[in-house]
Order: C-alpha cells, then structure tokens, then sequence
C-alpha cells in the first residue's frame, strides 16, 4: 500500500460520495418513474426499494473486492485477479453492452426532457438526442472528458433539486394520487416494478474505475458507497411518492418520457420546468459523460488484456482511447434515436442485474466475513432477473430475443471471433 | 455546517410552498360508450371509502355527461342487458379530469352454464370475447392547459378489425402529422396551434381517408378522437374534449 505516496489531487470522501450518489440519480430516475408506476401502480416506491436492496449489497460487494484487490477496473478486474480471465472478457463484453444501453436511455431522457421545455416534436428530441451523443463524444475526444469537479457540483445540484420536489410533494401528502386514474395493483407487482427500472442504481460502480483516485480508499470507499446507495435508496422512494402526488399517477404513466418535469410544472408552473429541465439536461449529460468516459477506459484495459480486437486499444494525441469511444458513442445515439423508452430501460436493467449477480457471488467466494451479504445479493438479484425475464417474454419478446443472441454470441462465441481477429494478448505480468 | 444551511434552505421553501397545496376540488370523469354490437352499456361505478354508488347509462358511440366525483378510490362494474361484462377499479385524483373509454365487441351470451352463474353470485363478472376484441376500457388525463397555450390533440384506436391508424389535422396549408397508434392505445400529445381545421384519420398502409371530421380546437384544450369503427361505411369519430374556459364536450 503506496497511498499516502501521492496523495494530493485524490477524491476526498465528500467528493466520491457526491459522485457515487450523482452517478445513481444521474439519469436513470428523470425516465424510470413513469415506467415504474405502470407496472407496480401504488407500490412503485416499493419497486424502487426492493432494486435498491439489490444495489445497496452490490454496492458493499464492489467496495469489498476493489479494497481487497486495491485497483481500479470493477468487475473485470475482480475476475481477471481470480484467473477468470474468458469469464472476465465475457462479462467485460456485456457490460460494454450494457453501458451502451445505458448511454441510449440518457441521450433518450436528455432529448425529451429539452425537448418538452421548448415544446419540441420528434425531430427535435431526436436531433436533441443526436446533439449530445455525438457532442460528448468530441468533448471526450477532445481530451476534456473527465472534469471532477465540475461532474461534482452538477450531480450535487441534481440531488438537491430532486430532494426539494420530493420533499415538496410529500408535504402536499395526497396518498389518493398514487393511483390517481390508475387501476391498483397487488403488492406482488412490486418485484416487476424493481426488476423493469433496475437501471436506476447502475452508476456507483463507474467509480470503481476511479478506485486509484480516491484517497485513503481502503478506509472510506466501502462506508461512502454503501452510505451513498443508502441515501440513493431514500432519494428515490421520496421522488416517488412526491413527485406522484403532485402530478398524479396516470399523468405521469401517460408522459413518463418527461414525468419529473410535469410534476415540477404542476408544482410550480413555468419557474418548476425550467429549473427541472436545467437539471435533467445537466444530470443526464453527465450521467452519458461519465459512462462514455469509463466505457472508453474499460474498453481500451480489455483490450490490453487480449479479452478485445486490438483495434480497441488505440489512443488519439490526447491520450484518449478513441475508437471504442467513437463506437459507443455512435451506437448509443443511433439507438437512443430509433428505441422504445421501456425497450431500452428494461434491456440495460437485465445487463445490470445480471452483472451485479456476478460480482455479488464473485464477493461471496472471496471474502470470508459477512459472506451472508453478498449471498442475499445473489439471490435477490437472480430472483429479480427471472421476474425480469418473463416479464420481457411477455411484453418485448423481440428486443429480449435480441439481448440473448448478443449474450450468447459474448459468452461463446466471443474466443472464436478473438481468435479470428487474430488477437494476441500482450504478456502482461498478472496474465495468468 | 453546509449540511444545516441546505436543511434550512429545504425547509424555507417548503414553507413558501405550502399555500399552492391548499385546495382540493372534486375530479371530473366522462364515460365514453364506444363498445360494438349494443345500443347501451350500463355502468355502475362505487367509491369504496363509503360504499356510495351511483349508475350511468350510455349510448353508444358517445361520450357521456362530465360526472364530478370525490377523489378516492373506485369500483367500475360495465353490464350489457343486465349482464356483467367486466368490473374493475380506478382511483381518481383531486381536481383532475379524466376520460374513460369503453371498448371491444359485446357478444351476448349464448349460454349461461352453472359456472357462470355462480360467478355471477359472487361478483365476478363473465368475460366473454370476440375474434379477441373483448371488452375492455382505458382511462386517459383529459386535464386542459394553460388558456393561452396551445391545443392538445391525441387519437384512440378503438375500432375492432384494424391493426394501426395514423392521421393528421390539416389547417390550411399546415398539416400536423398524427403517428400511428395501435388498436386499444392511445397516440402521444400533439400541440396544435391552429384553431380549426380538419382531422384526417386513416388505417396504416392505406392512402385513402377512412374517416374525417372538422374540429375546432380552443386554446388550451385537450381533445382525443376516439376511432371507433375500421368499417369504411361505418367509420366515425367520438370526440372528448376538455376546454380551460367550459368544460362540456362536443
């Protein structure tokens, strides 16, 4: 342990505890609300509480293998110190994949919630969408992709802007409005509502990417991460239950695309959507920058490590690992241009789930205290991914069809394509 | 402590805030019989806090009179000659408005066996379909907008036989495009900034017009076209619209 080496220029605990909270809220709460109501109705806040006890142990569960292995990477490092190196490639894979999703919903959310503002059509939520894809991908290109500080004080003002419409809503209590104009549901439904916006908590583990960065990260990173998801958990069931019930249940099932900025409309006219739409266009912009950021960086490690085409692992002059940013970037767009909202949500929510399941039972096999946690991570997380699942056989049969193919082909098609892309893995010294 | 100027901040604005939750007015709720194959549907709708019912009667093919109800939660229970055909539960929110449609193809039943009938006994109701179209009903936000913004226009699917409508609503030389809708969905909220003009709705695919209808669009108000019939000599509109001056529909 080198830390106190260099420790000047590091993330103090404050800093990676904004980021980790912002990088959750970030994006995936201003499209999640909508599609939540839908399908668990009054129970919705039970959705966002049920996901978040799965985000909340996976949390623990990357902050104890990132202090065990004490490097950045996430879960491909995790299984790459395990001599998993084909599973680690596989799941490096989907998760790209899953980033990619992710990505495509937040250029979805930043083009509809400007959109809406200026009282925009189609072409001009897709050409909105476009705009901030392809523009932060230059941005990143450009060298002036990762700006802490600024990421910093833009997912700060997103959490307390949530906070005041939340806190504002529950003042107003008006429980009626929970299933105002909606038909109530069983509280069983809730288990779908958690599995359909999962996508929500993905953000705390872009910072596992930044473990190197954070000081003192042995003591802190695991308190921060799990204090943050905590807080996260209790930011998103207040959302909820207020942004509902200043706008309504159905009104924010039939403008989900836009929920959070008709509650603040009705909350507080012209003054309440300007101010949510100045947080959703920064929130999500940041949450695409930052996640564009990481994807690029674990894109280029990969492919070091033999586990991409070498393609991949190319830097432009400014040291930026260009390629598989420009291809993330331009897939993520065109799909935020051409998918359904629920499509895009739900299918990144399966990747998350299912890569979190991975960490959580990679967390059970190596540690030996409080391996009870990460156990009931699995657990819960398979439980939620097969409610996920068979809801998506039900209701999107096709872009589900689609995810297996990819699925399949990354698990075992992926050798024979590294192998014909004549890839050979730089001998690393921890390459096992 | 930044941590106590934030709470302190929250708090003031909360306080600020607390007038604009005061008022609570009853909801507003209209009834639209667009079911085939029945001249009337009766619908008996309860509010389950007090157990307080009331029963409407609907022609067909018309949407009924604004009921004004108490927020709170609701039983619907839709018959057809005296036979239940579905029952189900909404809950409506102060002061909102809302609209809720009836739909499908009613087939009377040929046979009442004992299982039925004893469904009957116990409330539940006896669903019966036809070439899968069977009954069903969808509740929309009718709220109107601001009196000095523009016009809300969305259309409804609900014409048994047809897979997708689209349209468009032309006034003049200008033409808003109306995207295609499913059958038994509702289409996305367009803006219309002209008052009048003509609604054009057609089955996808298809060049010709199946159905058109003049329209006159206050400002502010939110209006859905209701497509009831895919049959070309049979094909009409119902329209529910909700003004922010009156509150009555055409």
């Amino acid at each position: 342990m080198n830390s106190s080496t260099s420790d000047a220029g590091k993330l103090g605990a404050v800093r990676v505890w904004a980021l980790a909270a912002g990088g959750m809220v970030g994006g995936g709460i201003y499209v999640a609300l909508g599609i939540v109501i839908s399908v668990a109705a009054q129970w919705a806040w039970l959705s966002f509480v049920i996901a978040g006890v799965v985000a909340v142990i996976s949390a623990f569960s990357y902050a104890r293998l990132s202090v065990k292995y004490g490097k950045s990477g996430g879960a491909f490092e995790f299984l790459e110190k395990m001599d998993r190196d084909g599973l680690a490639g596989s799941l490096s894979w989907l998760l790209i994949l899953g980033y990619i999703l992710t990505i495509s919903v937040y250029a979805y959310a930043f083009g509809h919630y400007v959109a809406f503002a200026f009282h925009g059509g189609g072409m001009m939520i897709r050409g909105l969408a476009l705009l901030i894809g392809l523009g932060l991908v230059g941005l990143n290109l450009a060298g002036l992709g990762k700006m802490t500080s600024v990421e910093v004080v833009i997912v700060s003002g997103n959490l307390l802007i949530l906070v005041v419409l939340a806190v504002w809503g529950m003042w107003h209590w008006a429980p009626e409005e929970l299933l105002a104009g909606i038909e109530p549901l069983p509280a069983w439904s809730a288990v779908i509502g958690a599995a359909a916006i999962f996508i929500s908590y993905e953000g705390f583990q872009l910072l596992t990417y930044e473990y190197d960065k954070v000081r003192n990260a042995e003591k802190i990173f695991l308190p921060v991460l799990v204090s943050a998801a905590i807080f996260v958990v209790l930011v998103y069931v207040a959302v909820t239950l207020g942004a509902t019930m200043l706008a309504g249940a159905l009104t924010m099932v039939e403008q989900k695309q836009v929920a959070l900025s008709v509650a603040a409309t009705r909350a507080a006219g012209l003054p309440g959507l300007v101010v949510m739409t100045v947080a959703a266009g920064f929130a999500t912009a940041a949450a695409i920058n930052s996640t564009l950021y990481s994807t690029g960086k674990l894109a280029a490690r990969v492919a070091q490590a033999g586990e991409l085409p070498q393609w991949f692992d190319h830097q432009n002059r400014f040291d930026v690992p260009d390629r598989p940013m420009i291809l993330v970037g331009v897939i993520a767009t065109a799909l935020a241009i051409i998918g359904s909202l629920s499509s895009l949500v739900e299918a990144s929510s399966l990747v998350f789930l299912g890569t979190f399941t991975v960490v959580n039972l990679i967390c059970w096999k190596q540690m030996e205290t409080a391996r009870w946690v990460p156990m009931a991570g699995v657990v819960l997380g398979t439980l939620v991914a097969i409610v996920l699942v068979l809801r998506l056989m039900l209701v999107a049969p096709v872009p589900l069809a689609m995810l297996l193919v990819l699925a399949f082909l990354i698990f075992i098609g992926r050798p024979a394509l590294l192998k014909r892309a004549s890839t050979e893995a730089p001998d690393h010294g921890d390459t096992k | 402590m930044n941590g106590a100027r934030v709470l302190s901040a929250l708090a003031a604005l909360c306080v600020l805030l607390l007038p604009a939750s005061a008022v609570a007015a009853p909801a507003e709720l209209r009834l639209i019989n667009l079911v085939q194959q029945t001249d009337t549907v009766e619908v008996k709708l309860c509010r389950e806090a007090d157990d307080a019912c009331r029963t409407v009667a609907l022609v067909a093919d018309a949407a009924g009179d604004t009921l004004s109800l108490q927020a709170g939660l609701y039983r619907f229970e839709v018959r057809v000659h005296g036979h239940v055909t579905s029952s189900f539960r909404y809950g409506l929110g102060d002061g909102e408005s809302y609209g809720l449609a009836l739909y499908g193809v009613y087939m009377p039943p040929m046979h009442q066996n004992w299982l039925t009938r004893v469904k009957t006994v116990l409330g539940g109701s006896d669903r019966r379909q036809v070439n899968g179209y069977q009954l069903g009903h969808r509740m929309v936000t009718m709220q109107p907008g601001n009196p000095s913004g523009p016009a809300i226009l969305r259309i409804a699917n609900m014409a048994p036989g047809s897979v997708q409508v689209s349209g468009h609503f032309k006034s003049g030389q200008q033409s808003v495009a109306l995207a295609a809708v499913l059958y038994a969905d509702v289409g996305d909220r367009v803006r219309i900034n002209q008052r009048d003009g003509r609604l054009w709705l057609r089955l996808s695919g298809s060049p010709l017009a199946l159905v058109t209808l003049q329209l006159h669009l206050p400002q502010g108000s939110n209006t859905i076209a209701y497509l009831v019939s895919a049959d070309p000599d049979h094909a009409s509109i119902v329209i529910d619209q909700r003004s922010p001056l009156q509150a009555t529909s055409k």
